[in-house]
């Protein structure tokens, strides 16, 4: 047995936390056998952005929940995903906000019901009991409605799911069981009788909620508290989704947090503003010229010895092109230096050189390089740093891109005034131009454009970063080329900032884009990615990344810690 | 063609339609499995094939046995059968034949050796390309050759046209259909074109088998798990094989179990007497040690029990 079940006891680093959810969020797609399901902070989404499920024991709090109460917590979705049609579901759903819960409620404890696998299974029952423990905990069963509730839950769940109400439980909810029998009873067969079939399950669950509606509403009344309680049951620790939101058919957004405003997966106000230029067309030759001379001296005054750069990256390199050379080859042209081959092994037929089945290239790396406003301190280091990188594998023949992202505008630019202008409505996306800058294309040689590596001295071309949107656009470019192995090499000083965007649609709207983008490039497996931090750890957002110290960029440390990386995503 | 047999009594599929049998005693005929499971669709498909000459594409993911389902009907039709691979490495001399130095009362000259195609096509024989989405473009050119209605074969190397043998017969297998890669699953694989797809006269789909025929294939070749282990421990198994195919298929683990692994499984696991241990013999030392936490959630899934991953060391 590892520890793996006992680690939660210890509290997790960011780190471990990201990976956990990756790993949970994988988890998620293999048992709802759905590849388009994801988990953002916990919580189910697909590609449209957040999936409705509003069962109290769906969200424990990652922080401070053990590994089976949140493994449960997945599997449960999962199972929600698998088992039940979502349209349909809402096509039954209720119209009054209690008996739209229990109807939810239910359609959760039918899909977990249906849960085959020993392990889920139990991880369910472990949730559950967390819940319930935590419910208690919290004192919501204190007030008559929150025992009322309580009581339904445990006896449906019992009965739906073939599972006895514990020792303690059934003592606790004696009472009210009492109370409500002749509500509950009639409803309680039908129910698990029809868990194999959701509109039956539905319908049943419809008259149950609108017997039970009636006695909350008489509760409450009686308690006075219709709002009150629910106050009280949004006690932070424990999202309790008892109040339900009122756009349940939109996503639901997180109360108080404001941190998932994300309606429908990642989306631009309007991409009209948007450009794409090469450096040449913004920044004056002899700015480039001068910014080129200053990188030249900065990458003289470091000296990174450019031969063992190049042995480094041979090997893989030359992994790439054997795909493609055909020396001793069986058919083809002949090859002069294999002639003797044919007095010294008469029986060898090998010596032809083959056409080879050469792609455009064997080999491309493209440079994306962040060009938002905290980066302008670090232009010279990182032209230096690119000056050896490109120069090296210009040597190998490997096709190389350098591209900068940034925006035409502070602010959010002409993009947020149409916004304002169309009444500020609600979670618009993005909201500013993007700038995305060629710096040096596949097609071009080092030769002829290595005087452009001193645009990136023009800092006044430094504005905002929207990296997702960029590694998007940098990819398209690279998979057009080709070539047999590509990778893609991001250079960045921290997360994705946009003043507008993230004003309008929370903080993480572009970081979550950012992950989203590059799990997907790491599901498709066919362009490496390797993620550059400049004073700040890329590791959360890529699966394979280097910190570099700001004073080093350029040193020889700098360019082998860029080159070990290089190594490792472009020999998988 | 020697007689014709009924599909029932081959491949125990409850229908009449007859099936021609060869008499041949070539090496090239596969070995019967007794134990293999016929999927009823797939094989009425590629036994359209056999008996009218249909040009059968089979489609399905990696490992649902796709060349063994053609294979275990032409063992039992007694068809020889022979399967190329397209991978990125058959190139067109390997195909069509190719000149050879070769020496001669000591002196060197060429001489033209024939390649698969010009050998199968003359033969009463099934050729099977595999991972036919993979070919390579140059390669395609000349099975679309192979594909066009007359079947006649053109060697331009040699300026003869080959006209195929009555009983030569056309497969292939493919991972995807014409999407290239859906979802990246599959590197190197291209998109077939509408003229490619258009010559092939009947696509079958093969999925995976279900849980329960699975049970049963695996139980018929190693009888001895489901006396040592449980037949419980056995479907449990095939849970954890079936996680991995969905994960596989959403790209999340770069390894999947296939009915084979699963088979591989059983048999360690009567072996060592142990399933947890079995399992790490079997897959989980395939995987990159960075999926084995992974391997270890859907392994925690099904048994409920967590696998020890001391033994291997993860990188997470």
């Amino acid at each position: 047995m590892t520890d793996l079940g006992q680690q939660s006891a210890i509290p997790r680093s960011a780190r471990e936390e990201h990976d956990l959810e990756r790993r949970l969020a994988s988890v998620f797609r293999a048992l709802s056998q759905d590849a388009d399901v994801d988990l953002w902070a916990h919580r189910p989404a697909d590609a449209n952005g957040l999936l409705p499920m509003n069962a109290p024991h769906l969200y424990p709090d990652p922080a401070r929940s053990e590994l089976p109460s949140l493994r449960g917590a997945t599997d449960a979705m999962a199972m929600r995903r698998k088992w039940s049609d979502p349209e349909l579901h809402r096509q039954m759903l209720p119209a009054a906000r209690e008996e739209r819960l229990i109807v939810e409620i239910l359609e959760q404890f039918r899909c977990e019901s249906l849960a085959r696998q020993a392990g889920v299974c139990s991880n369910l029952s472990q949730r559950h009991a967390h819940w319930r423990s935590e419910y208690l905990r919290s004192r919501l069963h204190e007030t008559h409605l929150g025992m009322l509730l309580y009581t339904v839950i445990l006896v449906t769940r019992s009965v739906v799911n073939r599972e006895p109400i514990g020792r303690e439980d059934s003592d606790l909810v004696e009472e009210s069981r009492f109370e409500l029998s002749p509500d509950l009873g009639p409803f309680l067969l039908p129910l698990r009788n029809s868990r194999h079939d959701q509109r039956a399950f539905a319908e049943v669950a419809r008259d149950l909620a609108r017997t039970l509606a009636g006695r909350i509403a008489a509760v409450e009344e009686r308690e006075g508290t219709r709002s009150g309680a629910r106050e009280r049951h949004a006690a932070p620790s424990l999202p309790l989704v008892f109040d339900i939101a009122e756009d349940l058919f939109a996503p639901v957004p997180e109360e108080g947090g404001g941190q998932l405003h994300l309606a429908r997966g990642y989306r631009a106000w309007t991409t009209r503003f948007d450009r794409e230029s090469t450096i040449a067309e913004v920044v004056r030759t002899e700015s480039l010229r001068s910014g080129r001379t200053a990188i030249a001296a900065e990458t003289a005054r470091r000296s990174v010895p450019l031969a063992p750069v190049v042995s480094r990256l041979h090997g893989v390199v030359e992994a790439a092109k054997e795909a493609h050379e055909l020396v001793d080859s069986e058919d083809g042209v002949l090859d002069p230096s294999r002639l003797t081959r044919l007095i010294t092994s008469p029986g060898d037929p090998r010596v032809f050189r083959g056409r080879s089945q050469r792609a455009e290239a064997d080999c491309a790396v493209t440079f994306l390089l962040d060009l938002s406003g905290s980066m302008k301190p670090h232009a010279l280091g990182l032209g230096a740093l690119l000056d050896v990188l490109v120069r090296a594998l210009d040597r190998l023949d490997v096709s190389t891109e350098i591209l900068g992202f940034t925006t035409n505008a502070w602010n959010g630019g002409r993009v947020r005034n149409e916004w304002k202008k169309a009444g500020s409505p609600e979670r618009p996306g993005r909201l500013n131009e993007l700038h995305h800058l060629v710096i040096k294309s596949g097609a071009s040689s080092w030769r002829r454009t290595r005087t452009h590596l001193g645009g990136l001295l023009k800092t006044s071309l430094y504005r905002e970063g929207i990296d997702a949107e960029a590694l998007r656009w940098a990819v398209d470019r690279l998979r057009s080329q080709q070539a047999a192995k590509s990778a893609v090499v991001v250079i960045s000083d921290g997360l994705p900032a946009d003043s507008a965007t993230a004003v309008a649609n929370g903080d993480d709207y572009l970081a979550r884009d950012l992950e989203t983008t590059v799990a997907g490039l790491r599901r498709a497996g066919d362009i490496g990615i390797l993620g550059v931090g400049i004073g700040t750890d890329p590791g959360l957002i890529y699966p394979t990344s280097v910190e570099l110290d700001a004073e080093s960029l350029g040193d020889r440390a700098s360019v082998r810690a860029i080159v070990d990386g290089l190594c490792t995503v472009l020999s998988r | 063609m020697a007689d014709v047999s009924t599909l029932r009594e081959l491949f125990g599929i409850d229908a009449d339609m007859p099936v021609p049998m060869l008499e041949d005693d070539s090496d090239l005929i596969p070995r019967i499995d007794e134990n293999y499971r016929f999927d009823p669709e797939v094989t009425r498909a590629i036994l359209a094939g056999f008996s009218h000459g249909s040009r059968v594409l089979v489609q399905g993911l990696h490992g649902t046995g796709k060349s063994t389902h053609i294979e275990q009907i032409a063992a039992r039709l007694n068809w020889p059968l022979m399967r190329v691979n397209l991978d990125g490495q058959i190139s067109r001399s390997d195909l069509v034949g190719k000149d050879q130095v070769v020496i001669e009362d000591g002196q060197p000259r060429t001489a033209f050796e024939e390649g698969v195609i010009p050998f199968a096509l003359t033969r009463p024989m099934a050729l099977v390309f595999d991972e036919y989405d993979a070919g390579r473009p140059e390669v395609m050119f000349i099975i679309q050759r192979l594909l066009e209605r007359d079947g006649l074969f053109t060697l331009t190397e040699q300026n003869r046209v080959i006209r195929p043998h009555p009983h030569f017969r056309l497969f292939a297998t493919a991972n995807t259909v014409g999407l290239g890669n859906v979802n990246g699953l599959y590197h190197g694989v291209n998109r077939l074109n509408q003229a490619q797809l258009d010559r092939w006269n009947i696509i079958a789909s093969l999925d995976y088998l279900d849980p329960a025929e699975e049970l049963l294939v695996v139980t018929g070749q190693v009888p001895e798990a489901a006396a040592k282990l449980g037949e419980e421990t056995v479907a449990t198994m095939i849970e954890v094989a079936q996680l991995t195919r969905s994960g596989f298929a959403a790209g999340d683990v770069s390894a999947l179990m296939s009915p084979r692994t699963v088979i591989s499984w059983a048999e360690n696991s009567v072996i060592f007497g142990d399933v947890e241990l079995a399992f790490r013999f079997s897959f989980l030392n395939r995987c990159d040690s960075t999926e084995h936490p992974l391997v270890a959630e859907y392994y925690q899934r099904c048994f409920g029990g967590e696998l020890d991953l001391d033994h291997a060391a993860t990188a997470s």
